[in-house]
């Protein structure tokens, strides 16, 4: 943009993209831009940005809307009670966390302290071990069921994903922030309070791997029916070089292809053929079940 | 609960990310605007979950022009929201298909302006969707913040960085990494530009 190009400029097009100049001097802008092509060029990026941003505030209005319905559907009187509870919890916890041998496994986790994977070993899951049977997790365990008799690619793939195939083990040495960010997780997912789920992997949790909750997020957004949202992060995770946690995320991806079908028809088949492609792929079987389906 | 005034909402909604939420919130929580709206479009042949639904839509409005300078706090603020939330279910009605033998060629040209229109705008949100999905959890809080216009220290406050210079690199980054996203989608990038300019 030349010598134009400058941070006044700039700031001046985010105040006015923001509201924040007043009549007279949007309207003085607004003639100096009609001169200059380049200006425009860039307000229109601008433009763009803001209105992302503003999606950014409906979104997590919504998911706060989300998570006030379901408050509001709880009787005033049990809401008490829960609030009564917590800080008796709290203590609980506290408690039994202190008197926790340091080197014996809490009876929450359901996985062997000597298998429980330490910072040097080459594994994409750090805190999220208490997997449930799914393709990439370490036990053979026996095919998934898959649904039959849907109507629809949607109605196939929700059925399909099931529930979350991600969950936080917890050990009794676990950071306080940890053990509550898998209680809430728990709570969440026990309600089925979806939007509830999305709000917890806004927060960074120490000890948690960013891509783990990525694609607890993933997975919320999915049950929220914003699968393309929810695409954007499986993509990604499934490009990563994490083993077990890539094979879950292109298993998603799957789902998430044809939960938005037929928009996603090409894709959906490049990933389909893609996996039977490969010999004894995890899920050769659930790629040939969608093909059938199909 | 205490009714709250136009002047008391509208501090709460253009304040910090968390007095943005008390005031959302009482709005949410307000069961007289609620009952009204819900009332009002049930005598307009909506149902119950209709009325949910416009109340959530009218919130999400009310909330934007509340930050963008657009209500003046002159009337009440129930009065303001009410006016937004019966233009919203106006607007669904007009959407609504009429029985085959009432509509107009004009109806059917407009019927079908305005479904293009709505899908061009879900293809916009969702291109929009994917470029803010592409820029993590982090980035989005930031610019959401942005967005709220905290200043730069309140947001390195908040984040827990070392001053609001180091706030605003990333506040700059994170748009950077939003419209890389965008750079390397010129053809989503074409559709986005031509959509705006025409919406």
């Amino acid at each position: 943009m030349g010598p134009m190009r400058d941070e006044e400029l700039l700031d001046k097009m985010d105040d006015y993209l923001l509201g924040k100049l007043d009549t007279a001097a949007a309207r003085s802008f607004e003639a100096e831009l009609a001169q200059h092509p380049d200006w425009q060029a860039e307000l229109a990026l601008r433009r763009l940005e803001h209105e992302g941003m503003e999606m950014l505030l409906e979104d997590n209005l919504r998911t706060d809307m989300q998570h006030w319905k379901g408050e509001q559907k709880m009787p005033r009187r049990r809401r008490w009670l829960w609030l009564a509870a917590l800080p008796l919890c709290g203590a609980a916890l506290f408690f039994w966390w202190k008197q926790t041998p340091a080197d014996t496994p809490s009876p929450a986790s359901q996985v062997p302290a000597e298998s429980l994977p330490t910072t040097t070993q080459p594994v994409d899951s750090q805190i999220f071990e208490k997997e449930k049977d799914l393709p990439g997790s370490r036990q053979e365990t026996p095919p998934q069921q898959l649904p039959t008799a849907v109507a629809t690619p949607l109605a196939f793939a929700e059925k399909a994903v099931g529930d979350l195939d991600l969950r936080p083990g917890v050990r009794g040495d676990d950071a306080p922030a940890l053990v509550a960010f898998a209680d809430s997780l728990d709570l969440t997912l026990e309600k089925k309070d979806y939007a509830g789920l999305l709000r917890l992997t806004e927060m960074a949790v120490p000890g948690i791997r960013d891509a783990e909750q990525r694609y607890v997020r993933g997975w919320a957004l999915f049950k929220l029916r914003r699968f393309a949202e929810a695409e954007t992060i499986f993509k990604e995770l499934a490009g990563r070089n994490l083993p077990r946690l890539q094979v879950k995320a292109q298993r998603m991806l799957l789902y998430a292809y044809l939960a938005q079908q037929p928009k996603r028809q090409q894709l959906l088949e490049n990933l389909v053929r893609q996996i039977l492609e490969k010999k004894s792929h995890p899920l050769s079987v659930e790629a040939q079940a969608v093909l059938k389906f199909l | 609960m205490n009714p709250i005034s136009a002047a008391e909402l509208t501090a709460w909604l253009c304040g910090s990310e968390a007095q943005r939420r008390q005031g959302l919130k009482r709005i949410y929580d307000d069961d007289n605007v609620r009952r009204k709206l819900a009332q009002w479009v049930q005598e307009h042949g909506g149902s119950k979950e209709e009325a949910e639904e416009v109340f959530q839509d009218a919130l999400v409005i009310f909330d934007r022009n509340v930050r963008l300078g657009k209500f003046d706090g002159t009337g009440t603020w129930q009065g303001y929201f009410f006016g937004i939330a019966r233009h919203g279910w106006l607007e669904r009605c007009r959407r609504r298909k009429l029985p085959v033998t009432e509509l107009l060629p004009a109806h059917l040209t407009e019927e079908a302006e305005s479904f293009e229109h709505r899908f061009m705008e879900e293809e916009r949100k969702t291109v929009l969707r994917q470029a803010l999905e592409a820029m993590g959890g982090r980035c989005k809080h930031i610019l959401a913040l942005y967005k709220i216009s905290i200043s730069y220290e309140e947001m390195a406050q908040q984040l827990g960085m070392s001053s609001a210079d180091m706030a605003k690199k990333e506040c700059y980054r994170c748009r950077q990494r939003f419209r890389n996203f965008l750079l390397q989608h010129p053809d989503l990038l074409d559709e986005l530009k031509d959509d705006g300019t025409n919406a």
